[in-house]
């Protein structure tokens, strides 16, 4: 049996919106009672439309959002119960736009160090070379320590957000859109990439995106959200080729194909 | 993989060299550096004592008028003491309430900027009704009537300007602080496991700080010119005292015929004013993360 490395019951997430002064507020539930469980080793894509509460949740299991309601457990212990430097060294994101998650004043050195001081390391002397191993695992040359983000590309500051989540050697990433802020060929390299690395450092990922393609790409199961509810959840496969639900089939059939006449054909 | 060729070479030009190369933060350096030699060195660089009352030489004109001397450069004010020393010891207390006011009110309009802008909520609230009763409140009314009962002296005036003028610093403060706040790299140190204070320190104040500067310019020539307004009222630094201000509010009786009694100080406030805002526009340009290249 796989241990449970994510595993989330009945998370609801509500939004309170204000609507005036003297008006009451309108709650707005972005997460409805989700469910969700990721074995080790797996990488489960979130799927859905924008503004679904994908983000939401991967916040939530990130600690960075207080749940209303339901438990979030990682590897078997509910987050409130995490302290905040133990849960930085379980969990790291990957965010969508590299060029927001890289502080614009820092160089990609002390960017990519900064957990390692978060954390209290002991040993500071070995510091330097672990992050150069670590960017040299995330393929960044060692010449831009002393550069900034504006200096670097968007794929080269992707790979240092990567760095700095995976420098503590995390046991979970939640990748949040990794891609959608980069080129089609860049794509690519950071998603061949982030599969090498889950193969090599054993981790597990949550892989939230609406890009269907890097979805069949990547993951091994699929839930599907809609309205901030979970429609649907299958293993890759069976999703693609069997949809239940019919927001799925929908969202499926939005899949653009090189040819769409012989594709209608072999319906 | 592939590496672009602009990253290959770094054009890591230093802050130093971005500097020299902007002519507005040049000048206007330039300008309030001198003020500030003078200020510091007055006793040494003024020609007399600019107390010194010669009630026989009194309102010399400059000495581009032909009835001026070298003896007294911008000639003498009503009570013959030489203008040139009053306006170098006055640059003493311009500059002082300049700085003064401005990093006593920079300190309580960051912190309270940056804490509403942060945290939001309850705190937010609370901050921007704190800022909307400061701003419905006239300065120099306020001013004027807390130096009226408190008595005017320069640390008075200092301390009042300071609790008065922070009001641009936090709603400046505030809104860059929540436009930082919603960038992922806040939520990546976060998720890394950062505290607070550190976010704070490490990744908010880094990038807000340009923005602090230029606020600290704007309100440091505010101040200065508040000084001079007060001073001018008769509720500023007292005399004998040389302030810039009061030197014009001493002057006015005799504006129209010893015109320079006013114009002198006036030049003079008129160019550290210039000076300090060319500093802080130059400054904002020099730092912003954009222009490192």
């Amino acid at each position: 049996m796989t241990d449970l490395m994510v595993e989330a019951t009945g998370v609801i997430k509500d939004y309170k919106i204000s609507q005036g002064l003297f008006r009451g507020k309108e709650i707005l539930r972005a997460v409805d009672k989700v469910s969700l469980s990721v074995s080790r080793g797996e990488t489960l894509a979130i799927v859905g439309e924008s503004g679904c509460g994908k983000t939401t949740l991967a916040k939530i299991m990130l600690g960075l959002l207080e749940p209303d309601g339901g438990v979030v457990k990682l590897c078997g212990k509910p987050l409130n119960e995490i302290s905040r430097l133990e849960l930085a060294k379980l969990v790291q994101p990957i965010f969508q736009d590299p060029y927001s998650s890289l502080n614009p004043r820092k160089t990609i050195g002390s960017i990519i160090t900064l957990p390692l001081k978060v954390q209290g390391d002991l040993s500071p002397e070995t510091w330097k070379q672990r992050v150069l191993t670590t960017m040299d695992l995330v393929g960044l040359p060692s010449r831009m320590l002393e550069q900034f983000p504006n200096q670097l590309s968007g794929g080269q500051r992707q790979r240092v957000a990567i760095a700095r989540a995976l420098i503590n050697r995390p046991k979970i990433v939640i990748c949040d859109e990794p891609t959608s802020a980069l080129d089609v060929s860049v794509q690519s390299q950071i998603l061949n990439l982030l599969n090498e690395l889950r193969k090599e450092l054993e981790l597990t990922y949550v892989l939230i995106s609406h890009n269907l393609a890097v979805v069949e790409h990547m993951a091994t199961r699929v839930a599907v959200m809609y309205f901030g509810k979970k429609v649907e959840e299958a293993e890759t496969e069976q999703l693609f080729k069997n949809p239940k639900h019919d927001y799925t089939k929908t969202l499926l059939d939005s899949i653009l194909v090189p040819d769409p006449r012989s594709a209608r054909k072999n319906n | 993989m592939t590496i672009e060729p602009s990253s290959t070479t770094p054009k890591s030009s230093s802050v130093y060299t971005r500097f020299v190369g902007h002519q507005g933060v040049m000048v206007g350096a330039f300008i309030v550096l001198s003020i500030f030699v003078l200020a510091l060195f007055a006793p040494i660089l003024a020609p007399h004592d600019p107390y010194n009352q010669d009630l026989l030489a009194r309102l010399i004109p400059p000495v581009w008028d032909s009835r001026g001397s070298w003896e007294h450069i911008f000639g003498t004010d009503h009570l013959g003491r030489d203008y040139l020393s009053r306006l170098i010891y006055g640059a003493r207390i311009s500059l002082l309430i300049g700085f003064g006011a401005a990093i006593i009110s920079g300190l309580i309009g960051t912190i309270m900027g940056v804490m509403a802008g942060y945290f939001g909520g309850r705190v937010d609230m609370v901050v921007t009704f704190l800022i909307t009763v400061r701003l419905s409140m006239p300065v120099v009314l306020v001013a004027l009537a807390v130096v009226a009962i408190v008595g005017g002296s320069l640390q008075v005036v200092v301390m009042v300007l300071g609790l008065l003028l922070w009001d641009r610093f936090a709603v400046v403060m505030r809104t860059s602080t929540l436009q930082i706040r919603s960038m992922d790299y806040v939520a990546a140190s976060q998720a890394v496991g950062c505290s607070t204070p550190r976010i704070l320190m490490t990744e908010i104040m880094p990038n807000v700080v340009n923005n602090l500067i230029v606020i600290a310019t704007l309100e440091m020539a505010h101040a200065i010119i508040l000084e001079a307004a007060l001073s001018f009222l008769g509720l500023g630094v007292q005399p004998p005292l040389p302030s810039w201000g009061l030197m014009v509010s001493e002057g006015k009786d005799m504006m129209l015929f010893e015109p320079w009694l006013i114009t002198i100080p006036g030049v003079a406030l008129f160019l550290l004013v210039l000076a300090i805002n060319l500093m802080g526009d130059g400054v904002r340009d020099i730092t912003a993360p954009e222009n490192r290249n």
